[in-house]
């Protein structure tokens, strides 16, 4: 094994959230960025993680879904802490394609210390009762876990909405992929909108 | 429930960081374990030194002896119990080299994730609603490679970390407390040591020791023997 600290960081996406946790009920109904909504078939526990959510079941370093309320042009998909002066922000722009959104993502988690990243399957898919995109995705973690992924999203009005479930390849993507399709199934957009 | 569990969890933590005394906390899936089992055993010791400004420098010699004190003793604890030390070799096959590489590294992010989730590790801030009521860890059935192919039953992995003042550190800490009025922090003896069973990759039992600066020099081999008694305080087998 790889020497490791017991010291608790809270970096931003692959090892955890700095909030503290709360309970996602099963059968509730919960919004995001005041477009759209999902309601879980089991508990998840949620914390606020810069401008994501993120849920997970035993732990955002085995498995997590991040959701985005609402990208707006020129922001940071997730928090880069590790980004030098002299380079470019990777950040979401309004005028991105499908494909650029799928870099977008790649290159925020490239990072954040991802590597081998491999982005796939880009195919069109309903954001609720929009269009939207999705794509497969998969990576190692700094320390060289092999992870898997899926993305969901949708652009409104020059934002991005975005659901991004991402696990440890051996056992826990699979365990947690059938309640993710739920999630994503269970998805509407805002009755106001 | 939750404010319970973390006060509960840091008089723990601060009950061992002020006697000295070790501090064990286990978790256990239900369910019966093999007598007379096969067991592979992990150990990850790493000892350092604590500089006067405090930071901990790996001490290579120290780490050396320890690990061997402490592999020693859970050997010899295990043969006590009737159970075989299994020990692992490298697979030659790359796909096989592989898998039991993932295990490892996912066994890693599942402790983590059991010591701050699950009880309350880091001041206890990051648990989760999610599995206080239930231990169900596991890293999958891939384990099973090492079940096939060096014939073990269980994996053991016992994890530890301490450490030890320089000269320089303890001067430091004298001057400090003769204008303060206080200590400077001193290392501490912490780890873990998890049993998975690899018929089914289920993490078994799990258990986090925590040890206040005082704890016995793991350094010397009775030293390292009570560390790994303490590790394996309520281990199933």
């Amino acid at each position: 094994m790889n020497s490791r600290s017991l010291a608790i960081l809270c970096s931003t996406f692959l090892l955890s959230a700095c909030q503290a946790y709360s309970l996602v009920e099963p059968g509730s109904r919960n919004e995001f960025g005041g477009f759209y909504s999902v309601s879980p078939d089991i508990a998840w526990s949620r914390a606020e993680q810069g401008e994501l959510e993120v849920w997970t079941v035993d732990g955002p370093a085995l498995e997590a879904v991040r959701f985005t309320n609402g990208l707006e042009d020129g922001e940071p998909l997730f928090d880069t802490p590790r980004a030098s002066d002299s380079q470019e922000p990777v950040v979401f722009r309004a005028f991105m394609s499908e494909p650029d959104i799928m870099t977008l993502v790649a290159d925020s988690l490239s990072r954040l210390g991802a590597g081998q990243l491999e982005t796939r399957d880009l195919e069109p898919t309903r954001f609720g009762d929009r269009a939207g995109f999705r794509f497969s995705l998969s990576f190692l973690t700094e320390r060289g876990l092999a992870m898997q992924g899926t993305a969901v999203g949708t652009i409104a009005d020059e934002k991005l909405f975005l659901i991004l479930y991402s696990a440890a390849s051996s056992y826990y993507y699979a365990k947690y992929e059938p309640h993710v399709e739920q999630l994503i199934d269970s998805l509407q957009i805002s009755p106001e909108l | 429930m939750r404010q319970p569990t973390i006060a509960l969890a840091l008089t723990v933590v601060l009950t061992a960081v002020l006697t000295g005394c070790a501090v064990t906390n286990h978790l256990e899936r239900d369910g019966s374990v093999s007598s007379q089992a096969r067991v592979l055993v992990f150990t990850d010791v790493e000892i350092s030194q604590m500089t006067a400004s405090g930071l901990l420098e790996p001490r290579a010699e120290w780490t050396q002896a320890a690990e061997g004190f402490v592999r020693t003793s859970v050997a010899a604890s295990l043969a006590r119990d009737g159970h075989a030390e299994v020990v692992y070799e490298e697979p030659v096959d790359a796909d096989t080299a592989y898998e039991e590489t993932q295990t490892f590294k996912l066994h890693d992010k599942v402790s983590e994730s059991i010591l701050v989730h699950r009880m309350g590790g880091g001041g206890g801030r990051l648990l989760l609603p999610t599995v206080q009521k239930s231990f169900d860890w596991s890293v999958g059935t891939q384990a099973q490679s090492l079940k096939r192919r060096l014939g073990a039953d269980y994996a053991l992995f016992v994890y530890l970390r301490d450490g030890y003042q320089s000269a320089g550190r303890v001067a430091t800490s004298l001057i400090f407390a003769a204008l303060f009025g206080a200590a400077l922090p001193a290392p501490q003896q912490t780890g873990y040591a998890s049993l998975v069973d690899l018929e089914t990759g289920d993490v078994i039992w799990f258990n986090h020791l925590v040890t206040g600066a005082n704890s016995d020099d793991v350094r010397t081999s009775a030293g390292g023997a009570r560390a790994a008694q303490n590790l394996l305080d309520g281990l199933p087998l």
